[in-house]
């Protein structure tokens, strides 16, 4: 019986594409690797974050702005009180950047407490591929007080909203745009007052570019300044 | 024919190349499936589950440094590869109370059911540690309350390549749910999240470091009756 055996040539041009092939094999997935995380995701040196201030304390955010709207929406249902929100302000009109560079001039809102009672929905509306639903079956709250009872406040920029409040002789009669004065006036009353009114409120419609809740001391205890108790998240 | 002769006409020496050849040739197309199969992003170095749809129900969850965003996931419908969107979830850390995960998988017609669960039967304790986390999902929801809490500095609305769970020596990782760069892609962003009574449609899991996972159990069961779904929530 003849072995085959290969001639010493044969063997080392062997060895030398063997080494060749995981070199290759390598470099290919190395270069992948390092293209993926070499990216930055808001432009060349991150120069596309937003330079933002939360109302108290002057909080500096520098976020990335994914220009995706999320829209929340409390459909009216008589006079019945469908949302809570306390120590509401309104700073104005800000220019805001997103990640691809463009701006926007967005409002800028604060609050102490933001608490939807019932008949909410939240869900983007111009998300690439598919859209995320937050679908609480009830309840849900932004903001609050920390376990030392110190607010936890929330800021929202928004494109645009429209409110129905239960204030002072108008009820939830008529709606309150955002850029309409007397939100300025609430916020002047709501400065003025130590202990700032909760005002209820029977419909809202807001259109959110940015949301921000700040808890200085989070805690597995859980201050929690987002709480969403039996709540669906989902994609669609 | 001298005993000599005889001796080398019966030990063979030196390569079998046919045989070596034949695993060699495995090889190289097993390293080439593999790179293929990473380059495409099907299969990371650390995924655990992915494919077929799939049922998990978790008793609770805390996790630190948490995202979530929506991707392109790739996973695999009646055999084949197909890319979709996904709600991807994932934390730096995480604690579970309990996990179950099952999935159909059909074998010459015939439907089974495969099923892993994990836990400690307790409640109150969060006894499965894992670290750099993440599940891809086309709905979750959170029973009770507290159902879906979010803590610390809570984001929405930001960038789903610019979300930081994970960090490699202090600095953050780049975009470590690998989402698609650009606006477009919606992102929430919290230091803390805590879930609670958690049922969803999971189409993968990965995670980098499983420090601690008790109680683990694996069945295989004829038809789909045996899925979490059916099942009460594991802890």
């Amino acid at each position: 019986m003849s072995t085959y055996q290969p001639s010493r040539r044969m063997q080392s041009l062997t060895v030398i594409v063997a080494v060749l092939l995981f070199v290759v094999t390598w470099l290919a997935l190395a270069t992948q690797t390092s293209a993926s995380a070499a990216s930055a995701p808001c432009g060349p040196g991150d120069a596309n974050r937003a330079a933002l201030k939360t109302v108290h304390g002057e909080r500096a955010l520098r976020p990335c702005l994914s220009k995706v709207n999320l829209k929340l929406s409390i459909p009216q249902d008589g006079l019945r009180s469908r949302f809570n929100v306390k120590e509401i302000r309104r700073a104005g009109q800000e220019t805001v950047k997103f990640a691809d560079g463009s701006t926007e001039k967005l409002w800028h809102l604060s609050f102490a407490s933001f608490k939807v009672l019932d008949g909410a929905t939240i869900r983007t509306t111009d998300n690439n591929d598919a859209q995320v639903s937050i679908t609480p079956d009830k309840e849900a709250s932004f903001g609050g007080a920390a376990d030392s009872g110190k607010p936890i406040y929330t800021d929202v920029w928004v494109s645009a909203a429209t409110f129905r409040i239960n204030l002072l002789l108008i009820g939830c009669l008529v709606p309150i745009d955002v850029s309409n004065p007397l939100l300025a006036l609430v916020t002047v009353a709501n400065s003025a007052i130590p202990n700032a009114i909760t005002l209820g409120g029977c419909a809202i419609d807001m259109d959110i570019r940015y949301l921000v809740s700040y808890s200085d001391d989070p805690s597995s205890a859980g201050n929690y300044p987002v709480r969403l108790p039996n709540t669906t998240l989902s994609l669609s | 024919m001298s005993t000599d002769s005889a001796t080398r006409a019966t030990v063979r020496t030196g390569t079998r190349w046919g045989r070596a050849g034949a695993l060699a040739a495995a090889g190289v197309a097993a390293t080439i499936g593999l790179g293929t199969l990473m380059s495409q992003n099907v299969l990371a170095t650390q995924v655990t589950f992915q494919g077929n749809p799939s049922q998990v129900s978790v008793g609770g969850l805390t996790g630190n440094k948490v995202g979530i965003t929506v991707v392109r996931s790739t996973r695999s419908v009646d055999g084949k590869l197909t890319t979709g969107p996904a709600l991807r979830v994932g934390a730096a850390g995480l604690q579970l109370d309990g996990l179950c995960l099952s999935q159909k998988q059909s074998i010459a017609g015939i439907d089974y059911t495969v099923r892993v669960s994990a836990g400690d039967g307790n409640s109150s304790t969060h006894e499965i540690q894992a670290q750099d986390a993440t599940f891809d999902v086309t709905s979750i929801k959170g029973d009770g309350n507290p159902g879906l809490n979010l803590d610390g500095v809570v984001e929405i609305g930001v960038s789903g390549d610019s979300l930081v769970t994970t960090d490699t020596g202090g600095e953050p990782d780049p975009n470590p749910l690998g989402a698609p760069s650009g606006t477009g892609w919606f992102g929430i962003n919290s230091g803390v999240g805590q879930f609670s009574n958690i049922r969803g449609r999971m189409y993968g899991f990965k995670v980098s470091e499983v420090a601690k996972m008790p109680g683990v159990r694996i069945s295989v069961t004829p038809g789909t009756s045996d899925s979490c779904d059916s099942k009460p929530i594991q802890h």
